[in-house]
């Protein structure tokens, strides 16, 4: 069994580009031919196993197509968490929050801050910016080399870098708590139950922030209110677990 | 049934408690009833605005109990708009109860849906034999027939539009207490959805969908003699044209040409329908001897025939001292 693993491991990452690379043809092609349907299927699975802007922009434009409001704003929302120079990625929501007259998420300003880059290059930023100013600091003195001033430069310019890439790790933090509505007419809950009152309908694609959770249910803050609603009738930008 | 205790300040598990039992309690439930009851004056102090979602709880449920159920509504709903996780099972359990009462209330105050529907169905009995009766007249050409069957059908008529009337007033609070009490059912059920320990809010539960059960078969019964009155007076309607086309101008009883607008209901225009209108010289209308014993006779043909229903805004005023004021 040792012996095989290692063979069924190489087989799998030798075939798992070939099976991206026919998801992704067979939904340009679905996309192309006007089966929003099937292409959507396939954005959606080339999306779970290899996340990536690109492919998240393809799946929102043929959510979009099949006039699926909310799963396509998620879509392009996670496109931008990817990658948020993705202009568009960025156009399409402005135009269709202007089509389904839906609000644009009210985000902080250490929300915005963490919004104009990538996700994972703030944990880069932070890492590196962290070991330089450590290392700059006290590699002269291990070394025993002459303090240069270019030196202590470096280190608080690299300590500033990493004191400004803090807020951004909780505006990271707390956009992954943002979802949308995949569905419309959804119910905002006043308790979670089944059988709750229901307070207001949210639109699809409206933004919500994520208060707590219980059982199958989440307590939600919208620009209207604060209820309850499914789990499985939110999507958020970040799967959690 | 019982309703969830006000809560006292920093009362950890508030759900253990119940102090008061209502008069739907069911006897194998009034065993859990309350405890402890909390210290009361004989003078109710004015209490303060509620501010905290525990001080609408509480302001809810001393609302409850004062068969107060509208504020009590306002005050529980608050409390449960907050999101505290451990005030929502009491609320919604309290809730359930505050519209299961609403219901109730609006019943009461209603029409009765049984009686109302056994006043229906005697007017449709009445209007099925004038029109049978009408049906007959048409057949001969006796104008003593005619005419009797015409004034019979008159008054049968009249009974039909005051029973559609009441039966629609009847339909349109039972579909008022139906809403509510569907509503208290999912209270009941989402209370103990949170605390399935709740055996009172799953028992509550099952008394409301029977009463739910119970109003829906009223309801039903309701519309299909309201259809059946509706087809009745269609028919009937048609009976009283021929007749009123067989019957000459000169032997046509007083009234009659009233009676293509008794049928229509007259459309609301707030006060303008009730005011008097001008007044007019008439002439007055002479009845030959022939004429007057027709008009006995048909009245006779009436003698069996219920008196007609009112449309229940004759009723008497509910004695408003004993009336919550809200």
């Amino acid at each position: 069994m040792n012996r095989i693993l290692p063979f069924i491991t190489c087989l799998w990452l030798a075939l798992l580009p070939a099976r991206a690379e026919d998801l992704f043809s067979l939904g340009t092609a679905a996309y192309r031919a006007g089966d929003y349907v099937q292409a959507a299927q396939a954005f959606q699975k080339l999306a779970d196993a290899h996340p990536s802007s690109g492919v998240l922009q393809n799946l929102g434009n043929a959510e979009w197509q099949r006039g699926e409001t909310g799963t396509a704003i998620l879509a392009w929302e996670r496109a931008l968490w990817l990658d948020p120079f993705q202009e568009a990625a960025h156009n399409n929501l402005l135009y269709v929050r202007k089509v389904a007259q839906l609000d644009t998420p009210q985000l902080g300003w250490h929300e915005v801050i963490s919004s104009w880059l990538p996700v994972n290059w703030w944990a880069w930023i932070t890492g590196g910016s962290f070991w330089t100013a450590v290392l700059m600091a006290s590699l002269p003195g291990i070394l025993r080399w002459r303090r240069a001033p270019w030196q202590q430069g470096i280190a608080a310019l690299a300590l500033m870098v990493f004191l400004l890439s803090i807020p951004a790790h909780f505006g990271v933090d707390s956009r992954a708590r943002l979802g949308f509505v995949l569905q419309k007419e959804t119910p905002l809950r006043l308790s979670p139950t089944f059988d709750a009152q229901s307070l207001t309908r949210l639109t699809a694609g409206e933004p919500v922030h994520t208060v707590r959770a219980r059982g199958d249910y989440l307590l939600v803050r919208t620009s209207r209110a604060l209820g309850w609603v499914a789990r499985t009738e939110v999507g958020f930008i970040s799967p959690r677990p | 049934m019982k309703i969830m205790p006000t809560l006292p300040r920093g009362s950890g598990r508030p759900f253990l408690v119940a102090l008061l039992a209502l008069c739907l309690a069911s006897p194998a439930h009034s065993a859990h009833a309350a405890p402890a009851a909390p210290a009361t004056t004989n003078a109710p102090a004015k209490l303060p605005e509620p501010e905290t979602p525990r001080d609408f709880f509480n302001a809810g449920t001393r609302l409850l109990k004062d068969g107060k159920f509208k504020e009590a509504e306002r005050m529980l709903d608050s409390a449960l708009v907050a999101q505290v996780e451990s005030l929502q099972p009491a609320t919604l359990y309290n809730l359930g109860h505050v519209r299961f009462q609403m219901g109730v209330e609006d019943l009461k105050k209603g029409p009765q849906p049984k009686q109302t529907a056994a006043a229906a169905s005697s007017a449709l009995q009445g209007a099925t034999s004038a029109s049978r009766t009408a049906a007959e007249a048409l057949a001969t050409t006796d104008m003593q027939r005619l005419v009797g069957a015409y004034m019979n059908g008159r008054g049968a008529r009249r009974e039909l539009n005051s029973a559609i009337k009441a039966i629609r007033k009847a339909l349109e609070t039972c579909g008022n207490v139906l809403s509510k009490w569907q509503r208290a059912s999912s209270d009941f059920k989402s209370a103990f959805e949170l605390n399935p320990k709740d055996q009172e809010a799953r028992h509550n539960a099952d008394v409301v969908d029977r009463s739910i059960a119970a109003l829906i078969d009223s309801i039903r019964e309701m519309e299909s003699l309201s259809n059946a009155m509706g087809d009745k007076k269609q028919d009937l309607g048609e009976k009283m044209k021929q007749l009123k086309g067989r019957i000459p101008e000169e032997d046509m009883p007083p009234g009659a040409a009233g009676d293509e607008e008794e049928q229509e209901e007259p459309p609301p225009e707030g006060d303008k329908g009730k005011e008097e209108g001008p007044a007019k010289d008439g002439k007055e209308m002479t009845l030959s001897p022939e004429q007057a014993g027709w008009l006995l006779d048909s009245f006779k043909l009436d003698k069996d025939r219920k008196l007609p229903m009112g449309d229940g805004t004759n009723e008497a005023e509910p004695d408003k001292k004993n009336r919550p004021t809200w």
